[in-house]
């Protein structure tokens, strides 16, 4: 890998050609070991990194675990209710400290020594005197190790490895409006619905990141679950208006951040009433979006009741706003392999009919079992696949609505913001 | 959700007769082989004519926790899940894999469905509750492989000479899905 031009139009990764209105990605930033210890360097040692939402540790002394960026981390309350997220890494001799998925307990021991730790982080077991100086922990060498960074925007929580890293609200830059976007669709708060759907795919982390908000893959890899809804009596309020320049747009929201919006075509619990979902439901929904607007105005009131918005923040998080709300976050295990966790979101005091809707659009169209993810991760694959080839075939183009001042969501700007982000922080790891 | 050893037990099934026990677990037994030969003979639609109207097709998420919390393995109803589908949901799957451009599934990939541990858990009325331990192979492409194993709870219920099922709910020993999608029937 030529590593020493670094800079706009002389990467050896990413060629924007703003006369030409060409943008293209080198496959081998898809393949190498080297990019991935780059990123991992540049990118996930430095971003902020989604931990969890607050409604998954809702009590005192809640926990659970999680891989994060590399990392095995406790996201947990203590026994005050405050939020920690700490290296499940035992400070003696490096065992796990918890080995569950999650919990709700006053402390941690680990199995190995018997340490024990508060669930503040404090160790807490009491030595026999004469084993260890008497200062021994004076400087919380015995301690759980915490994230160095742990911030909250609206109830999802992120952490930074890179104690000098800019504050969450600044790096989120004009993806906090979006997220606030979900988080006020409700007046008590929004919560996970229990569980993690977990999965793997054979694919480079950054395909699922592009698919994740590409609006021109709609039509052709999920003909399928159009036609189911076109199908379906009453499931569509409109076609899909993904390529209507006034009516939808992709959005470079600052730092690598960026989304697509368009109008939903399908039912939105909040909040678009389809016919498929009866009529009492109606009063309910519509009772929903008029509440939006009185709350929020006409405007924006209206766009959190019937757009549709797919959002990626910078690396690895994925808040899709759609027939459901999708939280889906994933982390590279190798160049070609992913894992990813994904969880929907939902107002804490929704309808028990509205939440069936709300979980049967959600399983209908993502996961390893809905109609659209499996076609998704098939085409994901097929290009981890074919970039055997690239070393005569070199090149992803990203070029799409290029010439346009205001892109469609089926363009693809969102996506190139995103390369620039990623092209300017790797550049930062090669250049002296 | 899991039905336990005392259910069973209270159950007048276990008392009945041997030669009447060993008819029926002979008659559940064939019917839940012919139907994973049509599932992976690729007959879908007939493997379809044997789901009540009723049915619950259900997979809950499992997930690893501590001996004092196995309560908590398995997500409930109403929780996520990776299937919680009604008739005309699965439908619509058959629908989906019948349209040509259901890309996960074409080319078709290849499965074998083992069915074994056929235990007889429960008979009320025209309704058997049949728990097997089911793994599942599958191929795709040039040398894709899948394996799921795990159990799964279903109720057959009597219809004509043969059944319908009327319910099932798959518990993979697996909490990380290993593959790719779940475009197979379980």
């Amino acid at each position: 890998m030529a590593g020493q031009a670094v800079g706009r139009g002389a990467s050896p990764w990413v060629r924007e050609d703003g006369a030409q209105h060409t943008f293209r990605v080198a496959r081998d930033a898809f393949t190498q070991d080297s990019i991935l210890s780059l990123e991992r360097e540049n990118i996930f040692d430095r971003c902020w990194i989604y931990v969890g939402h607050e409604s998954e540790i809702p009590e005192r002394n809640d926990y659970l675990t999680r891989q994060v960026a590399g990392r095995e981390l406790i996201f947990n309350r203590d026994r005050g209710g405050a939020v920690h997220a700490f290296l499940n890494i035992c400070p003696h001799r490096g065992a796990m400290v918890a080995r569950e998925k999650k919990g709700n307990a006053l402390g941690f021991q680990c199995f190995y020594h018997g340490w024990a730790f508060n669930n503040n982080g404090r160790f807490a077991t009491q030595i026999a005197e004469g084993n260890y100086p008497p200062d021994f922990n004076a400087q919380g060498c015995a301690n759980l190790t915490e994230v160095p960074r742990l911030e909250s925007h609206r109830g999802f929580w992120f952490v930074n490895f890179d104690r000098n890293a800019c504050g969450l609200i600044e790096y989120l830059a004009d993806a906090a409006a979006i997220i606030d976007l979900v988080a006020d669709q409700s007046e008590v708060g929004m919560e996970i619905v229990g569980g993690t759907q977990e999965y793997g795919v054979q694919a480079n982390w950054k395909l699922l990141l592009e698919n994740s908000f590409d609006g021109y893959h709609a039509i052709t890899t999920h003909a399928t679950y159009f036609d189911y809804l076109a199908n379906t009596a009453g499931s569509m309020t409109q076609p899909l208006l993904l390529g209507d320049n006034n009516r939808s747009r992709g959005v470079d929201l600052g730092n690598g951040h960026g989304m697509v919006e368009y109008p939903a075509p399908w039912g939105r619990p909040v909040a678009q009433w389809i016919k498929a979902w009866g009529e009492d439901a109606k009063a309910e929904v519509e009772a929903k979006e008029r509440r939006l607007v009185e709350l929020f105005g006409p405007e924006r009131g209206h766009r959190m009741a019937r757009l549709n918005r797919n959002m990626v923040i910078f690396p690895n998080l994925v808040i899709n706003d759609i027939m459901a709300i999708t939280v889906r976050t994933f982390y590279p295990t190798t160049p070609g392999q992913l894992a990813v966790n994904a969880w929907t979101l939902a107002p804490k005091n929704e309808a028990a009919e509205m939440r069936r809707w709300r979980l049967y659009n959600f399983l209908e169209f993502l996961g390893p079992g809905g109609f659209a993810t499996p076609d998704d991760v098939e085409a994901l694959e097929s290009c981890q696949r074919a970039y055997c080839n690239s070393r005569e075939a070199g090149w992803n183009d990203i070029s799409k609505g290029m010439m346009k001042s205001s892109p469609a969501a089926d363009d693809e700007a969102q996506m190139r913001s995103f390369w620039r982000e990623w092209d300017r922080r790797l550049g930062a790891g090669v250049a002296p | 959700m899991e039905q336990t050893v005392e259910a069973a037990k209270a159950d007048s099934w276990p008392a009945t007769p041997i030669p009447e026990r060993m008819a029926l677990q002979y008659e559940v037994e064939q019917f839940l082989y012919a139907e994973a030969a049509l599932l992976d003979g690729r007959k879908f639609r007939d493997w379809y004519a044997l789901l009540a109207s009723d049915i619950h097709y259900w997979m809950p998420i499992r997930r690893t926790v501590t001996s004092d919390n196995l309560d908590m393995e398995f997500t409930q109803p109403g929780d996520m899940a990776y299937f919680d589908d009604d008739l005309t949901i699965l439908d619509m799957r058959l629908k989906k894999q019948e349209a040509g451009s259901s890309w996960a599934e074409e080319p078709p990939s290849r499965s074998r469905h083992f069915v074994g541990n056929v235990r007889i858990l429960k008979v009320a009325g025209d309704e058997v509750t049949v728990e097997v331990a089911f793994y599942i192979y599958r191929s795709r492409l040039n040398s894709d492989v899948d394996t799921w194993v795990g159990r799964r709870e279903d109720v057959l219920r009597r219809h004509g000479d043969s059944f319908q099922i009327a319910r099932r709910h798959i518990f993979l020993d697996q909490t990380v899905i290993q593959s790719a999608n779940f475009s197979t029937f379980f």
